[in-house]
């Protein structure tokens, strides 16, 4: 059976558009700007972490009217934790911008206390020739606090088993 | 040595007819519904954090180049229902086959649409690459029925395309790896390390007392993404074991790290015979065997059902009058 050919005009319009599409995610790879999105490099665990330095591990933690601290899951507030991380800076230099966690999770939750307070908290492990030592220590490196609530104290870690407390070597 | 002899065991006569090497209508078939009802999927089940996009404020909407410079406007709750709800319609309909142009460019822009508002949030996620080019060049196809193993150089063009794009995205990725950290410093890096403390599962958290395991395959998957496009340049057979193993990357994956490129599995569906899986067939040919028909007769019927005659039930087999036991 003979093929369906196509004109020698579409064959030439179909191979410049496969062309141009290889192309264009190779410039995407050379830019390395995930904004180029769908053209966005394909950065998958690009980064070279240090065998003798540090991982992090980021959790996002809440505090609500009743000062009860609870694990802002990416289902209760509706966006996920890498977009979260992904605006850290962003929400470092605007605690505002954090408080949109809030407004998500209170938003989702009518039946719920009110979140007062919003953590980014980085736990860092120090790795020895690939391994984990065990050391491990924390920081809150965005955060949000609702002025007219006492600030809350420090997470412990009790809640997630991405803390230093509650982690893998904990 | 003429392009003739070199391409000749990939059933090309040259690296032009590469990209238009023809294909049966009814992989196209086959691969559009699939493609299509995937998008239910991922709706539904495997993203279904983005159909709540929209309610909270925009200030944490940062749009991508493209839908910036396209003036997409700000995700609103609205906004994001109607593409929701228009996709899972529209989306089975064109798994259908039916309009294959219209309802696939609209499903195309549709989820493209879906797709920017998904990445402008902060984070942008790979190996959706292959799976958006697949709804791309579908519509191209036109018409194409289940089960029509004519030849098309158009098909085969989609379905090349989209074949492409699953292995660039493997190579680049191995690309981006080299220039963001080098060959050598990120094969030899922790980053599985990194990757199994913020993920690691049941099968992998083994691994944190074992790095060396952990580097090794850090060597094979970079060494597999430079490789991979070794597949285009294989015997058939060869090339599904190659496939195979692509699937199984995935499965380890999964398994270590929960991660799961699934769009980019489905698009790679593009390399598979799939017009040799005929679910609706099989489904046919079971209830007809149920019922006790022959399977010449269920062939029969759906022979009728394809050429669309009309359908003419079978009499129900009578016994003679004689036959009967008096009442």
């Amino acid at each position: 059976m003979k093929p369906a050919l196509l004109s020698p005009a579409r064959r030439v319009a179909c191979i410049a558009a496969s062309v141009a599409v290889v192309a264009a995610f190779a410039g995407g790879t050379i830019s390395h700007d995930d904004n180029w999105f769908p053209f966005a490099p394909f950065r998958m665990f690009s980064t070279a972490t240090n065998p003798d330095g540090q991982v992090n591990v980021y959790r996002v933690e809440g505090v609500n009217a009743e000062g009860e601290r609870l694990t802002l899951d990416p289902d209760v507030i509706g966006m996920r934790w890498a977009e979260i991380e992904g605006q850290k800076e962003q929400m470092a230099a605007d605690p505002l911008l954090a408080r949109n966690v809030a407004d998500a999770y209170d938003q989702r939750n009518p039946s719920r206390p009110q979140i007062v307070a919003v953590e980014l908290i980085f736990a860092y492990y120090d790795l020895e020739n690939g391994s984990a030592t065990g050391e491990c220590e924390e920081d809150v490196v965005a955060s949000w606090y609702h002025e007219d609530y006492p600030t809350p104290q420090p997470s412990d870690g009790s809640l997630s088993d991405l803390s230093c407390s509650g982690g893998v070597f904990g | 040595m003429s392009l003739g002899s070199r391409w000749g065991h990939l059933g090309v006569d040259s690296g032009r007819d590469w990209f238009t090497a023809p294909a049966p209508l009814a992989r196209i078939a086959a691969f559009r519904t699939f493609i299509y009802l995937y998008i239910v999927l991922d709706l539904l089940v495997l993203t279904p954090d983005v159909a709540s996009r929209g309610a909270e404020s925009g200030a944490l909407y940062q749009p991508v180049y493209i839908a910036d410079f396209l003036h997409l406007p700000t995700p609103s709750k609205p906004m994001v229902t109607f593409i929701f709800w228009a996709l899972l319609v529209l989306a089975p309909v064109a798994a259908s086959g039916k309009m294959p142009r219209l309802l696939g460019s609209t499903v195309f822009l549709l989820y493209l649409q879906w797709m920017f508002i998904a990445m402008s949030y902060g984070k942008v996620d790979h190996g959706r690459a292959a799976f958006l080019t697949a709804l791309a060049v579908l519509p191209f196809v036109g018409r194409a029925r289940h089960g029509d193993m004519r030849l098309s150089e158009i098909a085969g063009w989609a379905l090349r395309t989209t074949q492409i794009v699953v292995v660039l995205t493997y190579f680049l990725a191995a690309w981006s790896k080299i220039m963001a950290s080098g060959l050598v410093a990120w094969a030899n890096s922790a980053i599985f390390t990194q990757a199994v403390l913020r993920r690691g599962t049941i099968f992998s958290e083994w691994t944190l007392l074992a790095p060396g395991i952990l580097v090794l395959s850090q060597w094979a998957t970079i060494v597999f993404e430079l490789c991979s496009p070794v597949v285009f340049f294989v015997k058939q057979r060869l090339r599904y074991f190659i496939v195979g193993g692509f699937y199984l990357f995935h499965v380890i994956v999964f398994a270590g790290t929960t991660i799961g490129f699934f769009l980019h599995l489905a698009a790679m569906a593009a390399f598979l015979p799939l017009e040799k899986v005929r679910p609706v067939r099989a489904a046919y040919w079971c209830i007809g065997k149920a019922r006790g028909c022959s399977g010449d007769d269920v062939a029969q019927a759906m022979r009728r059902k394809r050429e669309r005659l009309p359908f003419v039930p079978r009499q129900p087999r009578t016994e003679p009058e004689q036959m009967r036991e008096p009442v």
